[in-house]
């Protein structure tokens, strides 16, 4: 466990150390900004908006985190730590922590916002319960991001406009699968694999509230598909080796 | 000894090329192994496969049981980190308590000529600057086996003696070291196996005749402003105000006319034991 989080440790000090997360957070407030600029926006209608979001702006850190990982540096620490297996799952460990602190950004900006408006910036009032919710949505959906952006990884593909070209389009699809799907229903076939992002947000379509069961569904499916690229990336990199 | 490596006909193709072809080798314990070759033969490639980094394109490397590998790369990466920080976080993936961690990094820091270096971020520091880094890491915990690829390019003679000094050490400890290099006295100094590298082999090269070959003990008294000749710099050990080298009977007459060249004294000769 120590190993574990002395690599989880290394990692963020690593990424902290440069500038890699300055734009994605500016980029971030932009887009919170626009979300909470005009009112009254509903509760779940604008947070499900910032999952979307939250989703996009991972992949682009997940990515660019890839980009940070030095062959050299990965090979000490994987031989120190006598596992590729936890190496790996130290980095995506690594990103759902950088998820959970760009939703803690995402939950915290309307609850300060709405708190400048004198509670005037949501169609209802804002509950303790629209956060519980939330919060958890926008972690898993950030992790969810984080971990697609990881398959950009050098180890996969040498090749790396075409890996991230890759990323970004199957990030864009995973977004608007649903209006794709409306337009090409054959298109199912293959869209399965594209990260459920979409479909969880049409859930919530409409909903004035969050309710246990539904919120229970759409972090399980976030999850399970977060671990599953996961799982892939890091099966993939040790197939390759280096 | 005991067995804690086997290669059983390893292969390896890189880009349509044969690098290595049905290389059957055998690690034991304790031993220091030096691959030599030219550049490209593959011996970066040998330790990268016995350490399990990369896959052989056939045949399959057995570990008697699990081991820890340390890994001293030939470029180590520039990182914004300081050396420090760095470190410090490695000792912590080590397990290694805070203080003697602290103590343990500031000993090897002077030993390595680095104290006043270890707060500059490495993306700053030279490559044989980034190269001791590189050693020290590896250095922190005793491993089981120690992977050194080229381990000693940029680095400053003086850094180079005690390189071979810790090296010993670690193999006086039963540490297996497993090095890729192309300099002699590195080879002589550290290793009791060397194995060729080369057209997809891997073949032992006799080194008993350079081993017992006659050398002789020659002491030197420093005279004003003397001067180290670098290219026997790692033959000799600093002795109170002289020094004492320890040399191949073939390059001793060579050797005495240089140290006179740049201000030592020859005081004494002898024949030295084996």
């Amino acid at each position: 466990m120590r190993r574990f989080s002395g690599l989880v440790k290394y990692q963020m000090q690593q990424y902290f150390s440069t500038s890699r997360f300055a734009m994605p957070f500016a980029v971030l407030m932009i887009l919170l900004y626009s979300i909470y600029s005009s009112r009254p926006v509903g509760v779940v209608d604008s947070l499900m908006v910032s999952c979307v979001f939250l989703f996009l702006l991972m992949v682009w850190i997940g990515v660019t985190a890839c980009d940070m990982e030095h062959e050299v540096s990965e090979q000490i620490l994987i031989l120190r730590v006598q596992s590729a297996w936890k190496y790996y799952s130290s980095h995506a460990c690594f990103l759902f922590l950088i998820g959970m602190i760009s939703s803690a950004i995402a939950i915290l900006f309307p609850v300060i916002m709405d708190l400048c408006s004198r509670g005037q910036l949501f169609e209802r009032p804002l509950k303790a319960a629209d956060l519980l919710y939330g919060f958890p949505l926008m972690s898993v959906s950030a992790f969810l991001g984080g971990a697609l952006g990881e398959i950009s990884h050098p180890g996969l593909n040498r090749n790396r406009k075409t890996t991230i070209l890759f990323t970004f389009l199957l990030a864009v699809t995973a977004v608007t699968k649903a209006a794709i799907l409306k337009n090409v229903p054959v298109l199912a076939v293959l869209l399965w694999v594209v990260p459920p992002i979409s479909d969880v947000t049409a859930m919530f379509a409409g909903e004035s509230c969050f309710s246990v069961n539904k919120c229970s569904t759409a972090f399980i499916i976030l999850l399970i598909s977060g671990m599953i690229w996961t799982v892939v990336k890091i099966m993939g990199l040790k197939k390759k080796g280096f | 000894m005991r067995e804690i490596i086997k290669l059983n006909q390893i292969s390896k193709v890189y880009n349509h090329k044969q690098i290595l072809d049905q290389v059957d080798l055998s690690i034991y314990e304790g031993q220091s192994i030096a691959f030599t070759g030219h550049n490209g033969s593959g011996k970066s490639t040998m330790l990268k496969i016995i350490a399990g980094l990369v896959r052989p394109s056939g045949g399959k490397v057995v570990y008697r049981e699990k081991l820890l590998f340390h890994y001293v790369p030939e470029r180590f990466p520039k990182m914004n980190l300081t050396a420090w920080q760095y470190l410090k976080r490695m000792g912590e993936i080590d397990g290694i308590p805070g203080k003697v961690l602290a103590d343990r990094c500031e000993k090897l820091f002077a030993d390595f000529f680095l104290t006043e270096m270890v707060h500059t971020p490495m993306k700053d520091l030279s490559k044989g600057t980034l190269q001791k880094i590189g050693v020290i890491q590896a250095l922190l915990r005793r491993p089981q086996v120690l992977l050194l690829d080229e381990p000693l390019s940029g680095q400053d003679m003086d850094s180079q003696m005690v390189f071979i000094q810790k090296m010993n050490a670690l193999r006086a400890e039963k540490v297996t070291l497993l090095m890729s290099c192309h300099e002699k006295y590195l080879v002589e100094s550290l290793s009791d196996t060397v194995m060729a590298v080369g057209h997809g082999q891997v073949n032992e090269v006799d080194i008993t005749a350079g081993l017992f070959a006659k050398e002789y003990i020659l002491w030197f008294e420093r005279q004003e402003n003397a001067s180290w000749p670098e290219e026997y710099r790692p033959y000799i050990q600093i002795a109170g105000k002289g020094c004492r080298a320890r040399i191949p009977e073939h390059e001793s007459s060579r050797m005495i006319v240089e140290m006179i060249r740049h201000g030592w004294k020859l005081r004494g000769m002898s024949d030295a034991q084996v």
